[in-house]
């Protein structure tokens, strides 16, 4: 009988959105709410984006 | 070592190449590198504004800088060094070594791990932003109030500064839960919590450290931005506000902090030293108890920062007796570092000689930080070069040459090359001689009474001279750290190659090539001591203890995988499920953070003169829309003992139960809104309603968030029959519902019950 493979997670673009998106977010409240409307869906795609990936991972 | 147990056929790093490689990359070692890289990167920032400063402050009178540039660099270096700097490099350290150390493939949660690296320097980006764009803070580290208030800071400043800081507190929250789930879910079979290193030790208790503080320092900024931005009345004094309210609050996060920074170092210490002097560390338990007493008499200390704020004789006296007290577990370390190197064979590397320089320079630090434990000597060093001296004796002469020992002993085993020793013992005496000329005269100048974070200062006898050796001294450190950059570009291009052990070590990490392959290890030897390569270091000099009689060694043993919701590879004693331990360790700093609203709000609540008051609230009301939050922790245990029979219709009906059961507290606490501000009762009214909104709010932001995942789950439940989530999820998302509840008991009784008093 073959040994299992080990697993690891693959890399993923999605942290970097994530954070990217709820950076802005609150980086627009200082200086523009298109800003924070562009960061908060950045945020929810890479949120989704996430859960995509461990849901299939 | 055994040949590969279990083949790896994913991408290597090198076959994960350029940009690419490291902007999706969730392996643990390449994010430790990108902390280091980054937090070095600023570094060198935080450095120049230091050497600026001390050009300034080269002679009497000086015109380098003006007095708002002078403000503006010593607000960007503290907070700098502190948030962007030491933290996050021992976090670094961290990342890199603690899943090694403990015989794991990667952290527990990896894609939080990235996330979290990526708040950093977001963060970082958004505080130099201000910088840059000449909205630079300029009000100190710590921010006191009212001086941030909108009236004293027009500027964006504080503003950048506060929100620059609640991103990477964000991130260094998610690395404090992710670190505790890994060293409780991922220890290797036989790698028990006795037997873990002392540097994971150390990490453990800096992570409980964080989740215990810092969400007090997000709470105090959220309150600071509503004040400027909101014209609520929290730190307004004008209004009736507490500025002392930012002390507590900023030194309960602040206190802590310093052994978030000192901590890990003592960690890093406790390896080195016991390595180079060929002893085991002496007093091994004894080092991590005293671990656990310096986290939780830090919780006791914070108002030792605050001696002459006047809060009177007992709190002074209570905060002093806890000042000292804490000097005893920090000394019982200072001896055992002491007593290891006492009679041991000496290497005196590189790493080695940083190593005893910590533990001189930062006996020094802590013994003047007692001074500050004798009230009367702090109203009499308070905000002078004395303090200054003391922090940089702890921070620098502690924490950073625990660093760079580290970063001496660790490199092989990073980068597959040695550092060179000749450039590096250079480094250290630079190092050593700059520093000292540098700080240990602030302690002259304190006494003499010289003020600190004033741009200037008159020609009094020795003052100039003290202040001129200090410039020098910052130069010559500047130096050192060239020597230092040099040394790794030359090490990393043509340095010795290094074995998988180096330095004869006895820990994990030192198990595995230099540097490690993706998944870490092949094969974990057998671990029965804390220092599980003698067993199998022929050439180590002190043996390991005898097995007991009877017992045989256990074989070579696979390694536990991280992953997102991974249940432990090989601990099928564990209790608990890896999201249920992570969700535990964010339900602590959420405490944390509610606890803080809280506390502002009995603070604040009753403080207006006038109305609206506690009393104006329709608590009959709350009442009705409160029985469904609580319901619905009912309900959501419902749905979780049905997914335990695998009842899915019955798991969807509880769950759409439950998110029915929060939309109606959320209608119900929209309406309240609705009814209040139609009465004129609105955010920035007054300290009450400053406190009430900003505290239900919270409160009403997180059941928010709550149901919209739940009503995610319920989504994705009926639009695929056959998907069901992992039990351990669900708990997870149970026991953040439950907290979110247990939040509410304590809002209810303490705003609308106590109301009715």
């Amino acid at each position: 009988m073959s040994e299992p493979q080990i697993q690891l997670p693959e890399a993923s673009v999605w942290p970097l959105a994530l954070a990217a998106g709820l950076t802005l977010t609150l980086f627009g409240v200082l200086t523009s709410p298109a800003l924070s409307a562009a960061g908060t869906l950045l945020a929810a795609v890479a949120l989704g984006g996430w859960i995509r990936e461990l849901r299939h991972g | 070592m055994a040949a590969l147990a279990r083949p790896y056929t994913g991408p290597t790093s090198a076959e994960r190449v350029g940009l690419t490689r490291w902007v999706t990359t969730l392996d643990h070692k390449e994010i430790g590198i990108l902390y280091l890289v980054t937090t070095a990167v600023f570094l060198v920032l935080g450095g120049i504004e230091a050497l600026l400063m001390r050009l300034q402050l080269a002679v009497p009178r000086a015109e380098v800088l003006g007095p708002q540039a002078y403000n503006a660099l010593f607000t960007m270096h503290g907070t700098t060094m502190v948030f962007l700097v030491v933290m996050p490099m021992l976090l670094g350290f961290a990342n890199y070594l603690v899943p090694l150390m403990i015989g794991a493939r990667d952290m527990a949660f990896p894609r939080l791990n990235a996330l979290s690296y990526w708040l950093l320097l977001f963060g970082g980006l958004v505080l130099y932003f201000g910088f840059l764009a000449g909205d630079a803070p300029d009000t100190g580290w710590f921010s006191y109030a009212p001086l941030t208030e909108r009236p004293y800071s027009t500027g964006s400043g504080v503003d950048y500064w506060a929100i620059g800081l609640i991103v990477t507190s964000v991130g260094t929250i998610a690395t404090a839960v992710n670190l505790l789930t890994t060293v409780v879910q991922l220890r290797a079979p036989g790698m028990t919590m006795l037997r873990l290193p002392i540097f994971v030790w150390m990490s453990l208790i800096t992570a409980l450290l964080i989740l215990g503080a810092i969400p007090a320092l997000t709470a105090a900024q959220v309150m600071l931005l509503f004040d400027r931005r909101l014209g609520t009345h929290f730190f307004d004094v004008g209004a009736g506000g507490d500025p002392v309210l930012w002390q507590h609050l900023f030194w309960y996060f602040g206190h802590p902090e310093v052994y978030i920074m000192v901590l890990p170092a003592f960690g890093m210490i406790s390896e080195i030293i016991p390595v180079f002097s060929r002893k085991p560390l002496f007093g091994r338990p004894v080092v991590i108890a005293s671990g656990m007493a310096i986290a939780f008499l830090s919780f006791l200390v914070w108002a030792h920062h605050m001696f002459t704020v006047g809060l009177g004789q007992i709190s002074d006296a209570f905060f002093g007796a806890t000042s000292m007290v804490i000097a005893i577990p920090t000394g019982i370390k200072v001896f055992s570092w002491l007593a290891t190197m006492w009679g041991g064979r000496l290497r005196l590397t590189t790493a080695m000689l940083f190593a005893v320089g910590f533990v001189a320079m930062f006996t020094i630090g802590g013994l003047s930080g007692v001074h500050f434990a004798i009230v009367p000597i702090d109203w009499q060093t308070t905000d002078t070069y004395y303090v200054v001296a003391h922090m940089h004796y702890v921070l620098f002469g502690g924490t950073f040459f625990a660093i760079l020992a580290a970063t001496y002993y660790w490199f092989p085993k990073i980068a597959g090359r040695l550092l060179d020793e000749r450039l590096g013992k250079w480094h250290f005496w630079l190092t050593f001689v700059g520093f000292n000329l540098t700080f240990f005269p602030m302690h002259l100048l304190g006494l003499m009474g010289m003020p600190r974070r004033v741009y200037t200062y008159p020609d009094l006898p020795g003052w100039g001279p003290l202040n001129l050796v200090e410039t020098v001294g910052a130069f010559v450190m500047a130096a050192s750290m060239l020597v230092l950059l040099w040394n790794l570009r030359e090490s990393l291009r043509r340095g010795q190659p290094a074995s998988a052990n180096p330095w004869d070590a006895w820990t994990l990490e030192w198990a595995t090539s230099s540097p490690p392959p993706a998944y870490n290890f092949e094969t974990i030897p057998p671990i029965r001591s804390a220092r599980p390569l003698t067993l199998t270091r022929r050439s180590a000099l002190v043996p390991d203890p005898p097995l007991p009689q009877g017992e045989t060694p256990s074989p070579p043993t696979p390694c536990p995988s991280g992953g997102e919701g991974a249940e432990l590879a090989s601990r099928d004693e564990a209790k608990l499920a890896s999201p249920v331990v992570g969700m535990l360790s964010f339900i602590f700093s959420e405490a944390t953070f509610f606890g803080a609203l809280i506390v502002a709000y009995l603070d604040l609540a009753t403080a207006s003169p006038g109305g609206p008051r506690p009393s104006d609230l329709d608590v009959p009301r709350t009442a009705v829309f409160s029985v469904a939050l609580f319901a619905s922790s009912a309900t959501i245990g419902a749905a979780g003992r049905r997914l335990g029979r695998d009842d899915r219709h019955g798991f969807r009906l509880w769950l759409g139960a439950t998110v029915v059961l929060g939309a109606a507290f959320l209608l119900g606490q929209a309406s309240e809104y609705a009814r209040l501000y139609a009465e004129g009762i609105t955010i920035g009214r007054n300290l009450f309603t400053s406190a009430f909104f900003t505290l239900t709010g919270f409160h009403g932001a997180h059941v928010s968030v709550g149901v919209l995942a739940l009503a995610g789950l319920l989504g994705l439940t009926l639009s695929q029959p056959s998907w069901l989530p992992r039990r351990a999820a669900v708990e997870a998302v149970s026991l953040y519902w439950h907290f979110v509840d247990a939040v509410w008991v304590a809002i209810f009784s303490i705003v609308y019950l106590r109301s009715l008093l």
